[in-house]
C-alpha cells in the first residue's frame, strides 16, 4: 500500500507527560503506514520533506502490538542515528509477527523542517490495534 | 489495571497514606498538601502509586513526592525501595531519560553586572551550546571505544579532556561516575546513539537557565553552598539523550519476559521487573549505570562550554568570575544504598523516577565540603517560574530513603498546551517578565507555558514543612536556551 494520497485521519489523546495518538487505516497495511507518518508529523513539519533517500527496514514482532512498537522504534532510531525524516511508508509485507517496508524521506535540514517535538520512545502503555466498524485503528502513547 | 478509587488516610497536614489493600504489600504514602490533592487524584497517579506497591520485595511504603504524576506504570514523583536479595529493579522505576538530572554553577557575578548583557550571553550560549533535534555535539563524534570510555568514567573524561577541573568530580552525585556501569551491557543501538551525543543538551523540558538568587532562606547553608542574594547562578537540566532511551527501551523488553521467568505476577504489565540479583537485573543496572555516567558527562561538557561563554563575555579572570560547580543531581535513577529501617541496616534498591536524593549532613556521600550542612538538592521550576535550592536531612532519611521532589511536575498535557498558547507569543511573554529565552523550537516554547505545571512554590513548600529538604535559596530566571 502505497504512503498516503491524501493526510491519514487520526486524532491526539490526551496525557498529562506524553503524547498519544489514535490512527485509523483501511487496512493493516495502511495503518501501519499511517502510524509512521503521523509519528514523524508529530516530530517536525512533514510538509517540506522531500523524499530523495529510500531504504528497506524489516521488523519482527511477538504480536501485532508489539510489531507496531518495533516499527516505529526502528523509525525513531533511524531518525536520530542518520537524521532522517521519513515521510513515505510503502509496506512491502505484513503478517502478525513479521514487517517489511520501503520507506523514503531525506536528512533533516533545520533551514526548511521545522522541529516540533522530540519523541523518546513509542510505548505498549494503552497500546491497542482493533477494527472499528470499517476501519482498523491503532492507539500509541509516546513518551515525550 | 482497574480503576478502583483507593481510598486516603490523612497522616499530616502534607502526607496522605493510601492503606495496604488487597495485593498491595505496602500501603502508599503520598506527600502534598490539600491544594495539591485535586490535581493528584485526577490522572490515575494515585492507583500507580498503589500499583507499584503490589511489587516483591518493596520495603515500607511505595512513596510519591507532591510533584506527581502520571507516567509509564511507575508514576513520575515516585520513590520506591526493594531489598536487594528478595526485591527487584525496574526500567519503569527510572525512566527513559536515565539521569535525566539538574545541576547548579556559581558566580561572583552579581545581578547589575549581568542584566544589560544577558541577550548577547544567551545568544552566545545558544550558539555555543548544542541543543536541539538533531544536534551533535561540540564534541566531535566519538568512536565506540572511546564512547565506552565515557560510559565508565562519567564526568571525569570530559574533565580529562580539558571540560572543567577535578574539583567538579567532588560536586556531583554519585562523583559524577557508578562504578557499577558495564559497557557489555549496552546494546551496538544505544552505542551508536550515544556517539554523536556528547555533550548535548536535549531538547523538550530540559534547558540552560542564567538565574539570579532571588531570596535566601537558611543565610548559614546558602553560605555553605556559595550562594548570596542578586548572585548570577546557572542552572543546566539535561539527561542522557537517545543513548538512555535506548537503554530503557532495551531493557523493557527484557523485563516483559523475565517477569514470566521470575513468575512476577503484576497488576500493570509496565511495571516489569526482575529480581534485583538475577542476570536480567544486574544487566539492566549495569547498563543503567552507563547511562547515568553519559548524563554527567553530558552536564560536563555543557557547563564548561557555558563557563567559556561567560568567560569571553565579561573578560575576567576564572578567579574573579568565580564560575564554580555547586552540585549535580540525578532524578531519574536507581541506586543501591544502605538506609535502616526499622532499626535495622539494609541494602536496597532506590528507585527515584522524576525524584532527588536529599542526604544529611554528615552522610558518607554528602560531599566533604557540605557534610555539615547536608546535600543540595536542586529543584527546577517551569520556564517562567522560580527554581530552588534545598538542603538533604535526617528526615528524609528516616520517611523517603533519602529523597525529595524534582520540579513543578506537568498537569496539562503537551497538545493541550499548545493548544492554550495557541497565537500566544510566548517568548515575548517572557521577555515581558524580564526573560530572555532562546529556543530552536517554537513548539518547544509552547508546550512549557507556565499553566502546563504545577506551582512548584507549592511542592517545595510541601517538602519543606515535611521537614524532607528544607528551603535555602530561590532562583529567578533572567534567561534561557531550550531546544
Amino acid at each position: 500500500m502505497r504512503g498516503r494520497a491524501k493526510p491519514p485521519q487520526y486524532q491526539l489523546l490526551d496525557h498529562t507527560a506524553d503524547l498519544g495518538m489514535a490512527v485509523y487505516g483501511a487496512n493493516l497495511k495502511e495503518l501501519y503506514s499511517n502510524s509512521a507518518f503521523v509519528m514523524f508529523d508529530l516530530i517536525a513539519d512533514t510538509s517540506k520533506v522531500e523524499t530523495k533517500h529510500s531504504m528497506v527496514i524489516e521488523v519482527e514482532g511477538n504480536s501485532p502490538e508489539e510489531l507496531m512498537v518495533n516499527w516505529l522504534s526502528e523509525l525513531l532510531y533511524v531518525l536520530e542515528s542518520r537524521s532522517l525524516l521519513l515521510v513515505e511508508f510503502n509496506i512491502l509485507d505484513l503478517d502478525n509477527n513479521r514487517l517489511k517496508a520501503e520507506v523514503r524521506g531525506e536528512p533533516y535540514d533545520p533551514a526548511r523542517h521545522e522541529f516540533f517535538t522530540e519523541i523518546k520512545a513509542a510505548t505498549y502503555h494503552q497500546l491497542k490495534i482493533e477494527k472499528v466498524d470499517d476501519l482498523w485503528k491503532a492507539q500509541i502513547i509516546f513518551d515525550t | 489495571m482497574g480503576s478502583q478509587a483507593y481510598e486516603f488516610k490523612r497522616v499530616t497536614d502534607y502526607l496522605w497514606e493510601i492503606p495496604q489493600r488487597g495485593n498491595m504489600r505496602v500501603p502508599g504514602r503520598i506527600y502534598a498538601s490539600s491544594a495539591l490533592m485535586p490535581h493528584i487524584e485526577s490522572d490515575q497517579s494515585t492507583m500507580q502509586v498503589a500499583n507499584v506497591a503490589h511489587l516483591p520485595g518493596i520495603i515500607k511504603y511505595s512513596l510519591a513526592m507532591p510533584d506527581i504524576h502520571w507516567g509509564y506504570g511507575f508514576p513520575i514523583g515516585g520513590v520506591a525501595a526493594f531489598g536487594v536479595e528478595e526485591g527487584v529493579i525496574s526500567p519503569g522505576g527510572v525512566g527513559y531519560d536515565i539521569n535525566c538530572g539538574v545541576r547548579l554553577a556559581r558566580t561572583n557575578l552579581r545581578l547589575e553586572e549581568v542584566k544589560g548583557k544577558i541577550k548577547p550571553l544567551i545568544q552566545r550560549l545558544f550558539s555555543t551550546v548544542p541543543c536541539g533535534v538533531g544536534s551533535s555535539g561540540a564534541i566531535r563524534r566519538l568512536t565506540p571505544t572511546e564512547l565506552k570510555d565515557v560510559l565508565v568514567k562519567g564526568a571525569r573524561w570530559p574533565v580529562e579532556n580539558g571540560f572543567g577541573e577535578r574539583e567538579d568530580l567532588e560536586h556531583i552525585e554519585s562523583y559524577g561516575a557508578m562504578k557499577e556501569a558495564n559497557p557489555e551491557k549496552v546494546s551496538p543501538r544505544a552505542i551508536e546513539r550515544g556517539l554523536p551525543q556528547v555533550g548535548t543538551l536535549g531538547s523538550g523540558n530540559h534547558f540552560l537557565e542564567i538565574d539570579v538568587v532571588d531570596e535566601i532562606y537558611d543565610e548559614e547553608v546558602a553560605e555553605v553552598f556559595g550562594l548570596f542574594k542578586k548572585q548570577i547562578v546557572v542552572l543546566i537540566h539535561s539527561g542522557s539523550r537517545g543513548l538512555g532511551y535506548q537503554i530503557c527501551d532495551d531493557y523493557l523488553k527484557v523485563m516483559l519476559h523475565a517477569v514470566n521467568k521470575y513468575k512476577i505476577s503484576l497488576p500493570d504489565r509496565q511495571l516489569s521487573c526482575a529480581p534485583v540479583d538475577s542476570p536480567e537485573g544486574r544487566d539492566y543496572f549495569g547498563a543503567m549505570a552507563c547511562a547515568a555516567n553519559y548524563a554527567w558527562a553530558n552536564r560536563q561538557c555543557i557547563m564548561s562550554l557555558a563557563k567559556g561563554c561567560f568567560e569571553e563575555l565579561f573578560r575576567l579572570s576564572p578567579k574573579d568570575l568565580g564560575f564554580h560547580l555547586v552540585y549535580d543531581v540525578c532524578h531519574n535513577i536507581a541506586k543501591i544504598e544502605e538506609h535502616t529501617v526499622d532499626g535495622k541496616r539494609l541494602k536496597v534498591c532506590v528507585h527515584r523516577k522524576g525524584a532527588t536524593r536529599a542526604f544529611p549532613p554528615g552522610h558518607p556521600d554528602t560531599p566533604r565540603v557540605y557534610s555539615k550542612v547536608g546535600q543540595p538538592v536542586l529543584i527546577p521550576g517551569d520556564m517562567g517560574d522560580c527554581s530552588f535550592v534545598c538542603v538533604g536531612s535526617e528526615g528524609a532519611m528516616r520517611e523517603t530513603f533519602g529523597s525529595t521532589c524534582h520540579g513543578a511536575g506537568r498537569v496539562m498535557s503537551r497538545a493541550k498546551a499548545v493548544k492554550a498558547s495557541s497565537g500566544r507569543p510566548i517568548q515575548k511573554e517572557l521577555e515581558a517578565k524580564g526573560i530572555y529565552v532562546m529556543a530552536k523550537s517554537k513548539r518547544t516554547l509552547a508546550e512549557e507555558v507556565p499553566e502546563a505545571y504545577k506551582d512548584v512554590v507549592e511542592v517545595v513548600e510541601v517538602m519543606h514543612r515535611a521537614g524532607i529538604s528544607p528551603k535555602v535559596a530561590r532562583l529567578r530566571p533572567i534567561g534561557g536556551i531550550k531546544g
